[in-house]
Parts: C-alpha cells; sequence; structure tokens
C-alpha cells in the first residue's frame, strides 16, 4: 500500500501522501517534498473537515462528497473518498488539485482492488493451506504490495465480492 | 534565435497596438501586455495593464494580468539578488532580498532566506525580519501556536535591537491586535522610553492604559483569537462596499447557463441566491456558509494560511466556493466548473456588496 502512495508522492509539486480511515486513523502515509511529519494531526484534522462536510451537506439530501479540496494561499488538501478509506494529498502552493485529480483515482482504485483482491483470496487461501491464524486487522505495507501483485483479474473478475 | 523573436515580436506588439488604437477594450489592451510580456518587455506590459485598470478598473483578467506581470519582475529582482549574493554577500542584499519576499507573501521562502542569513551570524535586522514573517504568518492564519513564534521572535529583535522602534512597534501591533491590552500598554511604554514625547504613542497610551482593567492574558488573547478568527476590532469592520446590483448581475449570469443549480454570495449571515427558491434556497445559503466555517478553521489549523477555494464533488455535482476576507461567491453546477466559471468565482470573492435590502436575499439565521 506505501509502494502505491509513494508513486502519488513522487509528483511534483506533492508534499504528502496520507491514506486514512473514515474514522480517522492513519493507514499508510509517503511523503512527498515535505520534510515535517504531522500524520496524525493532518488525519485528524482531515477526517474531522469530511465529517463535518458530511454533516453539513445532508440536510440537503446530498450523499457524502467523494473527492473535496481546500486551497489556501500556502498549499492544498485535497481528499478523496472511497467506501473504505480516504486519500488525503497535501500540495505545495504551486501545484493545482486538477494536478493529481487522476493520479489519486487512480492510487484509490488500487488500494480498492487490492483490499477485494485480498478479501476474496484471504479465506481460499487460508482454506488451503489449512492456516488457524486469522489475517491482521491492519494490513502492513508489504502485504498490500504482495496482495495487489498477486491478484489475477480474469478468474476472480466475475465474482462477487461478497463471497 | 532571440534576434528572430524580437524581430517577430515587433510586428505582433504593432498589431496589437494598432488594434488597442481601433478598439480599447479590456480583451486588446490584454492582448498588448501580453506581446509586450512575451517579448521581456515587463515594464511596458506592467504599463499597459496599469492603463488598462484605469480605463476598466472592475477587469479581474487584466488586474490578475498585472499582477501576473508584477510577480514576474519581482521574481527577475530576486534572481538577480541571488546572483549578488552568491559573489558578495552584505546585509543590505539579504535585507532587500527578503523584503521583496515578505511584501509578496512568499513567507516560507523569507524563512528560508532568513535562516541562511542567520546561519552567517548574528545579524539583529535578521531577527527583526524573522518577526515580521513569523507576525505575518499569524495574521494570516490565526494560531495560537503562529502567535507565539511571534512574539518570541519580536522579543529577541527587542533584545538585539533594543533603541529600535521597529521591533517594539511591531510588538505593539500585534498585542494591540490580539485585545491584550494590559501589555500592549506596557510595551507603548517601552516605546515612550525609547522615543519620549511622540503625541501618537502618548495618545495609544492613553487609550491603552484605559482598556487594561481586566484584560486578557496574551495566552487567552491568543486563544480567543485562534477560536473565533478574529483579531481585536474586526468584528465591525466594513471596509468599501461594493452594490449589490453587480454581485447581483454576475450571480443571474451565472444563472442561466444550463448546467448551474445555483449561485450564491454569502456576507455574514445574509445571502444572496440565485437558482434554488424558498426553504430550498435557504438551505443551500446555510450548508454553503457552514461549509465555509468549518473549512476557514480547518485551513488555519493546517496552516495553509488564507483559504481561497473549496470544492465539493459527489453524486450532487460540483459545489465551488470562493472566499474572500468577509464574503464568499458560491457555485453549485451538475458537472465540472470549468475554468472561466472558476475565475469569475474568485472574482467574486472580496467584492464585499452590501446584501441587505436586496430582493432576493436570503438570511439564514443570525447563529451561522
Amino acid at each position: 500500500m506505501i509502494a502505491f502512495l509513494e508513486s502519488l508522492s513522487r509528483l511534483p509539486g506533492v508534499e504528502f501522501v496520507l491514506l486514512i480511515s473514515h474514522d480517522g486513523v492513519p493507514i499508510a502515509h509517503a511523503r512527498g517534498c515535505s520534510e515535517s511529519a504531522y500524520e496524525e494531526s493532518l488525519a485528524a484534522l482531515t477526517s474531522q473537515w469530511l465529517n463535518d462536510l458530511r454533516q453539513h451537506v445532508a440536510p440537503l439530501g446530498w450523499h457524502p462528497p467523494e473527492r473535496a479540496f481546500l486551497r489556501g494561499a500556502r498549499g492544498t488538501l485535497v481528499l478523496r473518498s472511497s467506501e473504505s478509506a480516504c486519500l488525503v494529498v497535501v500540495l505545495g502552493r504551486e501545484a493545482a488539485p486538477e494536478d493529481v485529480r487522476l493520479s489519486m483515482d487512480s492510487v484509490l482504485a488500487r488500494i480498492e482492488r487490492a483490499r477485494h483482491g485480498r478479501s476474496q483470496v484471504a479465506p481460499g487461501s487460508s482454506a488451503s493451506a489449512g492456516a488457524t491464524e486469522p489475517p491482521p486487522a491492519i494490513p502492513s505495507g508489504h502485504d498490500g504490495v504482495l496482495a495487489e501483485e498477486s491478484l489475477q483479474p480474469d478468474p476472480h473478475h466475475g465474482h462477487s465480492p461478497s463471497n | 534565435m532571440k534576434l528572430l523573436d524580437r524581430i517577430l515580436s515587433y510586428g505582433r506588439i504593432r498589431r496589437a497596438r494598432r488594434a488597442l488604437a481601433a478598439d480599447p477594450s479590456p480583451r486588446n489592451y490584454l492582448a498588448l501586455a501580453q506581446q509586450y510580456a512575451l517579448a521581456d518587455r515587463r515594464a511596458d506590459a506592467q504599463r499597459i495593464c496599469v492603463e488598462g485598470l484605469g480605463a476598466f478598473p472592475e477587469n479581474i483578467q487584466l488586474a490578475r494580468y498585472h499582477q501576473r506581470t508584477r510577480r514576474s519582475e519581482r521574481e527577475a529582482r530576486l534572481a538577480e539578488l541571488h546572483r549578488e549574493l552568491a559573489f558578495s554577500p552584505r546585509a543590505p542584499l539579504w535585507r532587500e532580498l527578503c523584503e521583496i519576499l515578505i511584501e509578496s507573501d512568499e513567507l516560507t521562502r523569507a524563512e528560508e532566506e532568513l535562516n541562511r542569513w542567520l546561519a552567517t551570524g548574528d545579524h539583529p535586522e535578521a531577527h527583526y525580519l524573522l518577526g515580521r514573517v513569523l507576525l505575518a504568518r499569524f495574521y494570516a492564519d490565526r494560531g495560537r501556536t503562529q502567535g507565539r513564534a511571534a512574539l518570541a521572535a519580536l522579543d529577541q529583535a527587542i533584545a538585539r535591537l533594543p533603541n529600535d522602534l521597529r521591533p517594539l512597534r511591531a510588538k505593539l501591533d500585534f498585542l494591540t491586535k490580539i485585545g491584550a491590552w494590559q501589555d500592549a500598554r506596557d510595551c507603548a511604554a517601552r516605546c515612550l522610553s525609547v522615543e519620549p514625547g511622540t503625541l501618537e504613542l502618548e495618545g495609544r497610551y492613553r487609550t491603552l492604559a484605559a482598556r487594561a482593567e481586566g484584560a486578557p492574558s496574551i495566552e487567552r488573547a491568543l486563544f480567543e483569537v485562534e477560536r473565533s478568527g478574529r483579531l481585536a476590532g474586526e468584528e465591525g469592520g466594513e471596509g468599501v462596499r461594493t452594490s449589490a446590483g453587480s454581485v447581483q448581475a454576475l450571480l443571474r449570469e451565472f444563472a442561466t447557463q444550463p448546467d448551474v443549480q445555483a449561485a450564491l454570495y454569502v456576507r455574514g449571515s445574509t445571502a444572496l441566491v440565485q437558482g434554488p427558491k424558498g426553504a430550498t434556497a435557504e438551505r443551500t445559503a446555510r450548508t454553503v456558509q457552514s461549509i465555509l466555517a468549518t473549512s476557514r478553521s480547518t485551513g488555519r489549523r493546517l496552516g495553509l494560511g488564507q483559504v481561497f477555494q473549496i470544492q465539493l464533488e459527489g453524486s450532487f455535482g460540483t459545489l465551488s466556493i470562493a472566499p474572500g476576507e468577509q464574503d464568499a461567491g458560491a457555485l453549485l453546477c451538475s458537472g465540472p466548473l470549468g475554468r472561466a466559471r472558476e475565475e469569475t468565482l474568485l472574482g467574486m470573492a472580496g467584492l464585499n456588496a452590501a446584501t441587505a435590502g436586496s430582493e432576493t436575499a436570503v438570511h439564514p439565521g443570525a447563529d451561522q
């Protein structure tokens, strides 16, 4: 998973990339040109902002926003939300949110694919191996990359993710 | 190649000048300024922008281009200063470099340069400029941490420049702006000890002395500023107002576009809404105001500085908000916002228009 974020953090103008759960827990992060480590406060503040946005748009009968950005004098905060997590990117003042739109969409799609792949692969593989240990609650970066790489799109493509 | 460019640009400039003489419109002013800028004649480009702005003062594109040409001139001077500093570093060059960066609100770059300057020795002027940088950051973000850092830097500058009124005045302004009247009074007394008999300082001292009783401490005042996002005395700040008509014309222009669902202008607890009617208009305005308040606070906490744009995208479409100092323009459309609309919306922020007494005004509640 960290490998996915690192590809995004290498884009020019990207200062920090963070993947958080919807309740504000940092899952993984990658540093771009920023040298400060502030993932926990960033995670808390962005999830608070996203929750506030959800509450504010609810009276209009709108679904929660899928993408949001906050552009300030000294940088931009871009959020892209999916069903399981939220991707947060901090941009420097010279970069625009549109510069990372496609990259963020693709990274989040890859993360979602990896997550679905893991949820499909994990029960089958554990049954065949006879393993007794449950999968870890929070996946490590190494696991994420392996799960993504081990995806085989054709056999799983038609299956429903609900097992 | 450069000579060829110059020859080619000469013809283009001549054509643009003729077009401007035949039809002095903002577009032709802009075209001529662009040709001058392309030919590396920044001073001429600026002159044309100033002339165009004199004739069309509300033209956003001309104003933006003027800003861009000024910025490009500034960057050229900065590059020159860097070259000079590499060969013969000296205090006046460092000072000019840092002052240009501070004035152009390039605070991070200014701080980096000041740290580089301070690395070469303990220069009192550098400490004072660092105090100004941190002060500017506090005025933009209004966070407690930035306020504390600014105060510490100013104290250091005062310790190194005890007979210089500039750091003392900066501290006095800071303490007055956060509403720490008692400390401000003490600072005014210190200013008077450096420059006794200054009538303006004596007047300030008397005003501050009258307010000092029961005044909050610095820490408490900083907390209040962070919480409310307002400096002392900003509550009633009205400033120059544009007529509501110009904003309504912009809103109406937005609302005529097929994919626009709502166009809003909010200021304080009042909003002008084009598109939705009745309760829906009120709910939409209320939502925009809530998003605005939340986002400004988040921007401050994240250290992003003054917020220029907030955009939400989802199944409802795109809601884009362009906040100004005291007002904001907002546009809800079913598709993407688009560059032209984004620029117009950003120009709407800061118009500071009068909203009271307007036909389409919606009052979403004083609690917002």
